[in-house]
C-alpha cells in the first residue's frame, strides 16, 4: 500500500476533477470516492485483531489480507451500495469503484523486494504480479504530490462554485 | 420490477466476504507465482537451503556471518550481505540457507519512516471520517445512509 493519505487524496481528486463536469457529483459523492480508496486497505484491521487470532478463535484458516484483493473489494463494495436508498445505488457504487481502482492502480507501482506485487487480482489469479517497483509505501513524496493536486482541485471547484452563484444571481 | 428484498442480498454478500477471507487464508506460499516463503515458514522450520523467501524484521547488529535480523513474530536469523543499523526496519528477498539468509533485494529504513507512513496513514484515514460525518448522515426510519445534501436525500 501506498500511504493511505494518499490514497484518499487521489480518490479526492478524481472525483473532484469529475465533479467540474458533472452535478451529479455533489460533495457527498465525492466522499464515497475517498471511501472506496480506503477500503482495500481495510486488511489492516489485521493490526488490529491478527489473522492468526481469528484463526485460533474460529478454528478455521483466515486471512484478512482477502480485503486488499478485488474479490473482497468487490463484495465489500456491493454491501456498502446497499446501504444507500436505491436510487443513489449506481452512482455510489460508481464513485466507490473509482477510488478502489485508483487505489489499486497505485499499489500496483509499489516497490517490493521480490519484484512481484500482493495477489491483488485474487481470486482472479493469486499470483503476484511483476511489478515496476516505482516508489515505497513510506516514501514521503507521493503524499506531498497527491496533497498539492488536491488543494489545486479544491480551488477549482471552490472557484466553479462562485462562478456558478454569480450567474445565478444574475438570472 | 419488484424492489430487491435488501436483507436477502446483504446476508449473502456477507456470507460470501466471510468465505472470501477463509478461502484466502488457505493460500500457501508459490515462489513460482509470486508468492515466496515469509516470516511463518522459518519460524515453523519448514524450509531447505535454497528456498527463496521473503522476510520482514527488525536489525539487532553485527554476527559473526552477518548482520542479525529479529523478524516480525518469528525467531532471529542471520542475513548475510545486508546493511543495516541497528534498530532499522529491513524488509527483504533472500535464498535461506542453512539457518541463515543470503540477502538479493532489501528495503532498509529508519524506525521514524515506518512511523511516518503509520501516522500519515491515520491522518488520511480520520480526513474520510470527517467528510463522512460531514456529508453523510444515517436515516434511522429507512436504514439507510444518505447525503446531507438537501435535494440528494
Amino acid at each position: 500500500m501506498a500511504d493511505l493519505l494518499t490514497h484518499v487524496l487521489t480518490a479526492y481528486v478524481l472525483a473532484a476533477l469529475l465533479s467540474l463536469r458533472d452535478d451529479r457529483i455533489t460533495p457527498a459523492m465525492t466522499t464515497a470516492a475517498m471511501v472506496g480508496g480506503l477500503v482495500p486497505d481495510l486488511n489492516r484491521l489485521g493490526l488490529v485483531v491478527q489473522s492468526s487470532a481469528v484463526e485460533s478463535a474460529l478454528g478455521v484458516p483466515f486471512s484478512w489480507d482477502a480485503l486488499g484483493t478485488v474479490g473482497g473489494v468487490a463484495v465489500a463494495l456491493g454491501l456498502g451500495t446497499l446501504a444507500v436508498p436505491p436510487r443513489l445505488r449506481r452512482r455510489t457504487a460508481t464513485l466507490l469503484a473509482l477510488g478502489v481502482l485508483s487505489h489499486f492502480l497505485l499499489d500496483y507501482l509499489l516497490f517490493f523486494p521480490s519484484g512481484h506485487t500482493h495477489p491483488y487480482l485474487w481470486p482472479l489469479t493469486a499470483a503476484g504480479l511483476p511489478g515496476p517497483g516505482l516508489y515505497l509505501s513510506s516514501a514521503r513524496w507521493p503524499a506531498a504530490v497527491a496533497a498539492t493536486c488536491a488543494a489545486l482541485a479544491w480551488l477549482a471547484n471552490r472557484r466553479q462554485k462562485r462562478v456558478g452563484r454569480v450567474s445565478d444571481s444574475r438570472n | 420490477m419488484r424492489p430487491i428484498p435488501r436483507r436477502g442480498v446483504a446476508a449473502v454478500l456477507l456470507l460470501g466476504l466471510v468465505a472470501l477471507l477463509v478461502v484466502h487464508g488457505t493460500l500457501a506460499p508459490d515462489p513460482a507465482a509470486g508468492r515466496f516463503p515469509g516470516n511463518d515458514a522459518v519460524a515453523a522450520g519448514t524450509l531447505t537451503a535454497g528456498d527463496r523467501v521473503v522476510v520482514a524484521g527488525t536489525a539487532r547488529g553485527d554476527a559473526p556471518a552477518g548482520t542479525r535480523l529479529d523478524l516480525d513474530r518469528g525467531p532471529t536469523v542471520v542475513v548475510r550481505g545486508l546493511d543495516a543499523d541497528p534498530g532499522a526496519d529491513v524488509w527483504l528477498y533472500g535464498t535461506y540457507e542453512e539457518g541463515t539468509i543470503r540477502n538479493e533485494r532489501a528495503v532498509v529504513r529508519a524506525p521514524w519512516e515506518i512511523t511516518y507512513l503509520y501516522a500519515v496513514s491515520a491522518l488520511g484515514g480520520l480526513f474520510t471520517l470527517g467528510r463522512v460525518v460531514r456529508t453523510w448522515r444515517v436515516d434511522t426510519d429507512r436504514w439507510v445512509v444518505v447525503p446531507r445534501e438537501g435535494d440528494d436525500g
